[in-house]
């Protein structure tokens, strides 16, 4: 499976100098395998994919069929979706996957952002044919790729965290969650369904090949900011090292991060999981990086 | 005596009426430069150029311009850039123009292409990216300049 960053930024798109390098659009990861394409979430940089797609289209003719996995319907993960040109081909079958939220259908808010309030055309004027489908606690086979999706609580309004297997390989997707709230701290101080979630989310990701793991914040940062639905780095790091997890990117930077900042965290913390028995490659995930897992 | 810098600094912070502003603004644009506008557009940085910086393990140092063709790097002589060197495969990477970025890409090597320590299948370069092929260190370098004469 090749997996491609095209947005790597949480809570709002972040263009400048400054982000050049890790990049400032929002949620967006595509899996590839032969003709299959999967994408995580539709954050701005899904216009991007979507241009890379229509230049493919055009070359061979081949009609596209996407799927579409939503962690949630925050901003930051589906702004990007009018944009996605794909949509606007009559050719194009596009299967939408995510959670119905408080009793509205992911329907009806993902038409939302598009009301004309919002935005000049309307979803009923996509061309494509489009099939929203909800799944929570689910698994799905797309093209003999297994994708299994469990509820995430630890983030305002709730997310999905997807897991996707083909053969041997494993690749996790969970961003938009508060790691620090359930998984650290001492076991006693836990009651038994904060113990159950943490032990749920780490059967998840074990020995993931590919983990792309809510990264936002620095230890520090993360005092400020309890509740809010993000995890602190080294929190994310740890835990993923304790489950075997192979590589790991850092996804979803706080928009206050800059190229800089990000290059200083990999400089601090991933030569302190290179080494020994079993290595993780830790990164903070780039806009533009493919990496190949199989 | 209210002298002419004072009157320039009213203008420029418009506190006088639009109308005297104009002609008084003019006034002042024409005392305060005298560079012509052509050399100011000319000086705009238009183009970006790349190249790489390569460090072999003997410490000996290539530099290799990027252009618009496809580059080439492996141990094999036909190879843009060859690297005779230990762990590196005949044909191990390219690098290729896309969309005015520069894009490496790992030909199936068996010992990988990383760019900053990660084993990527493709990257969009970006300035300053440390670049794994086998023993050899690579440098992306890329910078903006002004228009060639
Ligand atoms: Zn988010
Ligand atoms: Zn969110």
């Amino acid at each position: 499976m090749l997996v491609t960053f095209w947005g790597t930024r949480g809570s709002i798109s972040t263009p400048g100098p400054q982000t050049e390098k890790y990049g400032g659009n929002t949620a967006c990861v595509s899996v590839r395998q032969g003709s299959t394409i999967i994408i995580f979430d539709a954050g701005t940089g899904i216009r991007e994919l979507g241009l890379r797609l229509m230049r493919e289209y055009e070359r061979t003719g081949a009609p596209l069929e996407v799927h579409l996995l939503l962690s949630h319907t925050h901003w930051d993960h589906i702004q990007g979706l009018p944009f996605f040109s794909p949509a606007y081909l009559p050719d194009t079958k596009l299967n939408i996957y995510g959670s119905p939220k408080k009793g509205r259908f992911l329907a009806s808010i993902l038409e939302g952002q598009m009301d004309t309030e919002y935005f000049p055309i309307s979803m009923r004027e996509w061309g494509s044919r489009v099939a929203i489908r909800e799944i929570r606690n689910h698994c799905i086979d797309i093209n003999g790729i297994e994708v299994v999706s469990e509820e995430q609580h630890y983030h305002p309004g709730g997310s999905i965290r997807f897991r996707l297997s083909s053969g041997a390989a494993k690749i996790v997707y969970a961003s938009d969650v508060e790691l620090d709230a359930f998984i650290t701290g001492r076991p006693a101080d836990k009651n038994k369904k904060v113990k159950a979630q943490a032990a749920a989310y780490k059967a998840f990701i074990q020995d993931a090949d590919l983990l792309i793991g809510d990264g936002q914040y620095s230890t520090e940062e993360y005092k400020r900011c309890v509740g809010w639905g993000h995890t602190s780095m080294p929190v994310l790091a740890e835990v993923a090292s304790e489950c075997g997890v192979k590589r790991l990117a850092v996804f979803h930077h706080d928009p206050q991060h800059s190229d800089h900042y990000l290059d200083r965290a990999a400089h601090r913390l991933s030569p302190e999981y290179a080494e020994g028995e079993d290595p993780m490659s830790l990164f903070w995930a780039r806009e533009g990086m493919t990496l190949s897992v199989s | 005596m209210k002298n002419e810098n004072d009157r320039t600094l009213r203008i420029i912070v418009g506190r006088k009426k639009k109308s005297r502003v104009s002609t008084a603004a003019q006034r002042v644009m024409k005392q305060t430069m005298p560079i012509p506008l052509d050399d100011v557009f000319e000086s705009i940085p238009v183009e970006t150029v790349s190249h790489l910086d390569v460090t072999l393990p003997d410490e000996k140092h290539i530099k290799i311009k990027l252009g618009e063709s496809p580059l080439e790097i492996g141990r094999e002589d036909s190879c843009e850039l060859c690297l005779p060197l230990h762990n590196v495969s005949r044909v191990h990477a390219r690098i290729i123009l896309d969309n005015e970025e520069h894009i490496i890409e790992d030909m199936e090597s068996t010992n990988g292409t990383f760019v900053n320590s990660v084993r990527i299948a493709s990257c969009t370069l970006k300035n300053n990216d440390q670049i794994r092929i086998g023993e050899a260190r690579l440098v992306y370098v890329r910078e903006k300049i002004q228009r060639k004469a």
